[in-house]
């Protein structure tokens, strides 16, 4: 058996591989260096073994496992894969609106009508499972997860189920969060129950929404402009977040002038909320005309317009008056 | 990449652990001839590129919950094989549990390990104060938390014969290891392993590991 490994111990995580053997439960921790990989010294019973890669917070002692192989004589070894548009690689992980790829690769069935059936098929199960308010899925009980479909697989190879968006239960489907999981497992053997052969994450976080205060639809401007109140909720965890300007009536996809300190930048594992307070538009706002103001935001999914409006500003003042000398 | 087993393992983390973190910019005045800066293409701070030439409204939710309805109607997963196996689902099984409670606990100090519940063959009662979690301890692994610690813990290199109760410890063996004044761990290979009842003699039983509460 070969085992490719990182490090023990990763930043906030420690990670443990535990080889459980078959039929006794009997238990061990492999000792793995921070990369490479090695030969599994402990002889896999008939019954076969179960790895484990768990990862616990260092601090908060918060475990979960990563990943799980169950290596028998004949029983199936699967891979389940989830990609997304976005190219975060801790974990898979999509917005709301998105579409997501699921690839299972199976290896080791047979068709073998003599063979057991655990030999033979496995079955692929659907789970989802909606993050509460502003949750982030710290913490909450996985167990409650909803099966919501699920099926069997019977031959050897890649196969591909395309999402257009996902199912996590929710009435809002803009603001739904949570995550779906897809899990395949072994059947009833003899020596074992079924067991997870492999399974995958992929979190799905909500659309961004926001509200703008201080100025209207067509308001004129006659003198200093107005400072703005920008508040945002749920920007993508990897997302750029602006307002711009430009002279004109809205056109989508209209490059503009970027308005000082507006530009909200997020790197991070969960939605972001900000608030701000825009002072300056008056930098980038000096010719008298109509204007248009738009709430920008970019992330892996594309560039959007999330809110725009019309002002119009007349700063310019005509004085009809004349002007003699008198010698 | 974090496992692989088999050529099978894909890499991956936990997810929703982090904080984010946000920058906020603020972009200084400009003198462009709107009075600002354009709107880079690229913010390197991100590494996000824009494309404004596709740049779109956001989908609404009602146009959400009618695709959604679409999507379950076709969902590719009934299109597979028939249900199999039990009726039952046994994913809550696996998806509850916590290797914290799977495991037993070693820590002093600022630091603190996990191992193979019966893997800890002996805790003398003066050491007691060991075997649980104490609050503000770091986890480490156990190669780092040995090194540290190995005035007081003995580890014993057990085969796989042995931790299986194929070949048991004898007596005079077991008594040894529990008259130590130090806390026993056996190994395989360096990495701690579970030691089934049936390796030691009857009479003697096996102390369990201690539990993991919180101190």
């Amino acid at each position: 058996m070969l085992l490719l490994s990182s490090g023990s111990h990763g930043g906030d995580y420690v990670q443990f591989i535990r080889q459980i053997q078959m039929p006794d439960e009997l238990e061990w921790d492999l000792s793995v260096e921070r990369k490479g990989d090695a030969l599994s010294p402990l002889a896999i019973n008939p019954s076969g073994a179960r790895f484990e890669l768990w990862a616990v917070d260092s601090e908060t002692l918060a475990s979960f496992l990563l990943d799980t192989t169950y290596v028998n004589s004949y029983i199936p070894v699967a891979e389940v894969k989830i990609s997304t548009e976005d190219p975060y690689e801790i974990i898979p992980r999509t917005r709301v609106d998105r579409p997501f790829t699921v690839a299972i690769t199976l290896n080791g069935l047979t068709s073998d009508s003599d063979a057991p059936e655990a030999a033979q098929r496995v079955k692929l199960l659907r789970h989802v499972q909606a993050y509460q308010g502003k949750g982030t899925g710290k913490n909450i009980d996985r167990g409650n997860a909803t099966l919501i479909s699920e099926g069997s697989l019977s031959d050897n190879g890649d196969h591909l189920l395309e999402y257009s968006l996902t199912s996590i239960p929710g009435g809002d489907r803009e603001k739904v969060r949570g995550e779906e999981r897809f899990s395949v497992f072994s059947l009833t053997d003899v020596n074992a129950p079924e067991s997870i052969l492999d399974s995958n994450t992929v979190q799905i976080w909500p659309m961004a929404d926001f509200n703008v205060e201080g100025i209207s639809e067509n308001q004129l401007v006659d003198g200093p402009s107005p400072h703005l109140t920008v508040e945002l909720s749920d920007l993508y965890p990897d997302s750029w977040t602006y307002l711009q300007v430009y002279q004109g009536s809205p056109s989508l996809g209209t490059d503009g002038v970027l308005v000082p300190g507006s530009s909200v930048l997020v790197d991070g594992t969960i939605p972001h909320d900000e608030r701000l307070t825009v002072k300056d538009l008056d930098s980038v706002v000096r010719k008298d005309g109509t204007w248009t103001l738009e709430l920008i935001t970019v992330t892996p999914f594309g560039t959007e317009r999330l809110w725009h409006t019309t002002f119009q500003v007349k700063r310019s003042v005509r004085v009809n008056s004349a002007i003699t000398t008198v010698q | 990449m974090i496992l692989q087993i088999l050529n099978t393992r894909s890499s991956r983390l936990p997810g929703p652990l982090f904080f984010a973190r946000v920058a906020l910019l603020v972009t200084p005045f400009g003198a462009g001839s709107a009075g600002g800066e354009p709107v880079p293409e690229t913010n390197a701070a991100a590494g996000v590129t824009r494309d404004t030439a596709t740049m779109t409204e956001p989908v609404k939710g009602e146009t959400l919950a009618n695709r959604l309805r679409i999507a379950n109607q076709n969902d590719p997963i009934r299109k597979l094989g028939p249900r199999a196996g039990k009726p039952e689902d046994p994913a809550p099984r696996f998806a509850r549990r916590d290797l914290i409670k799977e495991s037993a606990v070693l820590s002093r100090g600022a630091l603190m390990t996990l191992l193979p519940k019966r893997a800890l063959l002996h805790l003398p009662d003066s050491l007691n104060d060991t075997a649980v979690v104490k609050e503000g301890a770091i986890l480490v692994s156990w190669q780092e938390f040995l090194k540290s610690n190995r005035s007081w813990i003995r580890t014993v290199e057990v085969s796989r014969e042995r931790a299986t109760g194929q070949k048991p410890f004898s007596l005079e063996e077991a008594e040894a290891l529990r008259s130590s004044g130090r806390v026993v761990v056996a190994t395989f290979q360096g990495g701690p392993i579970a030691v089934l009842p049936s390796a030691f003699p009857e009479s003697m039983g096996q102390e369990p590991g201690k539990g993991t509460n919180r101190k």
